[in-house]
């Protein structure tokens, strides 16, 4: 399965620093990421997404409101601007490492974070590939 | 995520410290990224010298700001621990490519 677009790659270092890159402590390709309260892993835990995609789901939920010339409700706004957010992080770190990005959003009952952003960092040996977070240095 | 709007009344050093970055309030795991919405017009000079009002408060976390340039142009800058970036998102480069389907977490 195809884990990379036609974006060309770009080096790992960029002239300026936009984040670091994790090393370690991270999740290799087709692992199931836990991260119910209780440990379980539940069908909605995979239920990874492009931004492009996210993006395109954000329209979505507001358009009836757009249709009808009326006001989303505050909190559906809120949720749509901030996932909105989101997703042009996830497009920043994906041209920053040159690699594509995946999110998720985060069910309340799991409390924090809100969005979950990764990227595939297939830059070494096929058995080294591994989907990535940012962190501090 | 957390969003700066058009009404705050407090400035964006002293919004993100209260609400995200006062390790006295707050504790994130290593991996967790504050990321902010901003809503009112900032300069560069300004946001530059957040990261410095932001350090001498002994702020603690990853803090990232997300503003918008135009209709589809945006800026992602990190502001915490250090000041980094512009990085330009334009969400009409995002649709210019083919859209990523295969989910690598069932590769």
């Amino acid at each position: 399965m195809a884990t990379h677009g036609t974006r060309p790659r770009r080096a790992m270092t960029p002239s300026y620093e936009f984040g670091s890159v994790a090393r370690s402590e991270d999740f290799p390709v087709g692992s199931q990421v836990t991260s119910s309260r209780n440990g379980l892993v539940e069908a909605t835990d995979n239920w990874w997404y492009s931004p492009q995609c996210m993006l395109l789901f954000a329209d979505l939920a507001i358009r009836p409101y757009a249709a009808d010339g009326t006001t989303p409700p505050g909190d559906l706004q809120k949720a749509v601007d901030e996932a909105r957010a989101g997703t042009i992080f996830a497009l920043g770190l994906a041209d920053f490492v040159g690699a594509e990005s995946w999110m998720r959003l985060v069910h309340p009952r799991e409390q924090a974070p809100d969005i979950r952003i990764m990227y595939v960092d297939d830059s070494g040996p096929k058995g080294s590939h591994a989907m990535r977070t940012l962190r501090p240095r | 995520m957390t969003t700066y709007t058009k009404h705050s009344t407090e400035s964006l050093s002293e919004f993100l410290f209260r609400t995200k970055l006062d390790p006295s309030k707050k504790a994130y795991s290593s991996d967790t990224v504050i990321v902010a919405r901003i809503e009112p017009d900032s300069t560069p000079s300004e946001i530059a010298a957040m990261t410095q009002q932001l350090q001498d408060r002994s702020a603690q976390g990853l803090c990232y700001l997300v503003g918008r340039l135009d209709q589809v142009r945006f800026q992602v800058v990190r502001v915490f621990p250090t000041f980094g970036g512009p990085q330009e998102v334009n969400f009409d480069e995002a649709f210019n490519e083919p859209i990523p389907t295969a989910n690598p977490f069932l590769a």
